[in-house]
């Protein structure tokens, strides 16, 4: 009887430290992701956002170095690799062209390790803008992009389409689509 | 003895059930911060749109379009026949017509993405905003970057949609590359 009850105290406790490990197991394997830095809260990324639209709209490109990293890399429309003073110099020469350039942030996505930003820069074609001196037109550009975050929570990477084209057409540098 | 054995039995029993409910209680809460299976089915819907167009099966990513679909794109807006009308005229011009998803991000009912399309210019000329192109027999890429908005019955509702269209017609053609 007595070895009977210990075989049954036993298979009792081995169950339970199995079930207590596989659901620890399945509890680690559920918070990997939650504890991985990079992966924003709502709130993170509305911060993100505003600064990210200081860069364009105070306008003060030393924002960029608080939230962007020294390795970053920008992948462009005309510029298939940039970096962090490249982003700075493309920024500038769209800023000679649309001095009172603004950036709105429509819709921010938060993936795992990026951000994903709908926006639109408008402004007034008043200086030289890829070449073509001022039209006085009004300037509107749609774009999307994708930013990559690293451990320290810093944009690495990002992809940018932009609507070049809009552009080009508002310029006069070719007819509207 | 007999108690006193029923006694540390049940208490051991307790222990484990409280511990498991923790456990599972803390798991629930991290599975809510993960992507759901409801975000999950309807990235996979851009995912296989991507595949169908690949696939020239116009019809099966029509299907996932909502009546009152619209797409916000460069060329203006369209609607469901409007879309489909471009993507007809797209891959009757290029052969090989191919779209890579190049990265699909979901957040409650927005997926958006990345993605290349890709062919040769080498089929029909290609009614352009610039007038007819005449075939290259050259291959075009040109990277889109989606946001698409689903419906509470899992449709595709409203897109916006950034591609480079000023690369992709100066690859067809209509403009010389910009210096």
């Amino acid at each position: 009887m007595n070895a009977v009850r210990f075989v049954k105290q036993g298979v009792l406790l081995l169950v339970c430290a199995f079930a207590l490990t596989t659901a620890s197991f399945i509890a680690a394997q559920d918070a990997a992701p939650e504890m991985q830095p990079g992966v924003m809260s709502v709130e993170d990324a509305e911060r993100f956002a505003d600064r990210f639209d200081e860069v364009f709209n105070i306008p003060d490109l030393d924002v960029l170095d608080e939230i962007f990293s020294q390795d970053y890399v920008g992948h462009l429309p005309f510029a298939p690799e940039l970096d962090l003073q490249g982003l700075k110099d493309y920024i500038d020469t769209f800023r000679a062209g649309v001095p009172d350039m603004v950036q709105e942030t429509h819709q921010v996505i938060i993936g795992e390790h990026e951000l994903v930003v709908r926006v639109t820069y408008t402004g007034t074609h008043t200086g030289t803008l890829f070449g073509v001196p001022a039209t006085g037109n009004p300037i509107v550009m749609e774009g999307i992009g994708i930013l990559r975050f690293d451990d320290d929570g810093l944009v690495v990477e990002n992809w940018a389409v932009l609507d070049m084209g809009g552009v080009f057409a508002q310029i006069g540098i070719f007819p509207p689509a | 003895m007999n108690a006193v054995r029923f006694v540390k039995q049940g208490v051991l029993l307790l222990v484990c059930v409280f511990a498991l409910a923790g456990a599972s209680l803390i798991a629930a809460q991290d599975a809510a911060t993960d992507v759901s299976a409801e975000e999950e089915s309807l990235r996979n819907v851009s995912i296989q749109n991507a595949l169908a167009l690949t696939a020239g099966d116009l019809d099966a990513v029509i299907e996932t379009l909502a009546e009152n679909y619209v797409v916000h794109s460069p060329l203006g807006d369209l609607d469901r026949e409007g879309f489909r009308a471009f993507v007809q005229a797209v891959t009757a011009s290029l052969s090989d017509f191919t779209v890579t998803t190049d990265a699909s991000i979901v957040e409650g009912t927005t997926v958006a993405g990345r993605s290349t399309w890709a062919g040769v210019f080498d089929g029909e000329p290609f009614a352009s905003p610039f007038g007819l192109l005449e075939p290259t027999g050259q291959p075009v890429t040109v990277i889109v970057h989606t946001y698409f908005r689903f419906d509470e019955e899992g449709l595709i509702v409203e897109e916006w949609t950034m591609t480079d269209l000023l690369g992709f017609f100066t690859q067809l053609g209509a403009f010389p590359a910009p210096a």
